[in-house]
């Protein structure tokens, strides 16, 4: 007669109906802020926080992804989006780097430089001002610059005139600051044009 | 591996990484070919609109560009036209368009 009574018992406990409100992204939701708005208004369905909307990160697979996934971002733009790419290289303060499917998690902040996607067998340059990577371990590379274009928009005439415009600064300059918005000008100059000679 | 410079030269000489980088971003901008160039600099274009408020209702409305607000704060001494505005430059725009606290 009770033979099936545990079964029963731990089938009903373990298989959960879910009501009609319980939406999945509801269960990512801060739970420390839910408890309190339950405790404050009960009869009241917590909002949606910015966090139930958030999709989490996919966790770092046991082997290395053939493709690493970019996202790379400006304040108007996003250049790329979830492309999965090859490898890119970015202009870090510390030298070039290249960044690779399973890459350490890392964070580097990136100085005016080319910035490259490798794709299969293209090669898609970008010129960025400056911003910060970000590079997760799951092989997900996060890139934000203030300023990013692609190489073949650069006027090389405007890059000499404003290199030489900065050089005579740099060497007129009486403050301090005058000098290191000068030595800025040159660097800029210097990576736009080291940029267009290849 | 970090640098091994403590500081580099442009926050040793009192800038800020936000004009660092505003100023790179600037230069990057305009070294672009034509149609490219105007298309930048005017995303970046700010103003400002303000307008007094007399007995609750607003009087019209001035216009604020970072360019009027540097030649009115310094009408001396004209600093670069591109440079965004500080809030003291606001501050004495305001004071000189008769927009008192």
């Amino acid at each position: 007669m009770f033979r099936h009574a545990t079964t029963r018992l731990l089938g009903r406990s373990l298989r959960r109906r879910p009501f009609s409100s319980d939406v999945p992204a509801a269960q990512v939701a801060d739970e420390a802020f839910v408890q309190a708005w339950r405790n404050t208004v009960p009869n009241l369905e917590p909002p949606k926080t910015p966090l139930s909307f958030m999709q989490t990160r996919p966790p770092t697979p046991s082997t290395i992804p053939s493709k690493l996934k970019v996202n790379f971002v400006l304040p108007y733009n996003s250049e790329l989006w979830n492309k999965e790419v090859d490898m890119v290289i970015v202009p870090a303060t510390t030298g070039q780097m290249g960044i690779l499917p399973g890459h350490v998690a890392t964070i580097a902040e990136l100085q005016p430089g080319l910035l490259s996607v490798h794709e299969e067998n293209s090669v898609k340059k970008y010129f960025v001002s400056g911003g910060f990577a970000f590079v997760h371990g799951n092989s997900i590379a996060d890139i934000i610059a203030i300023e990013a274009v692609p190489i073949d928009q650069l006027d090389a005439s405007a890059v000499q005139k404003g290199l030489a415009e900065f050089t005579q600064k740099l060497s007129s300059a009486t403050t301090d600051l005058e000098r290191a918005e000068a030595q800025i000008g040159v660097n800029v100059h210097s990576a736009l044009n080291s940029a267009l000679a290849g | 591996m970090a640098s091994n410079a403590a500081v580099p030269f442009w926050r040793a000489a009192g800038m800020t990484y936000i004009t660092y980088s505003n100023l790179c971003a600037n230069m990057v901008r305009n070294c672009l070919k034509e149609p490219h160039r105007s298309e930048a600099l005017s995303r970046e274009k700010v103003h400002f609109s303000v307008s007094k408020w007399v007995d609750g209702k607003p009087q019209k409305p001035i216009l604020l560009s970072p360019r009027t607000l540097s030649n009115e704060a310094k009408p001396a001494q004209i600093v670069k036209a591109e440079k965004p505005p500080t809030p003291q430059c606001i501050r004495n725009a305001l004071a000189a368009a008769g927009c008192t606290r």
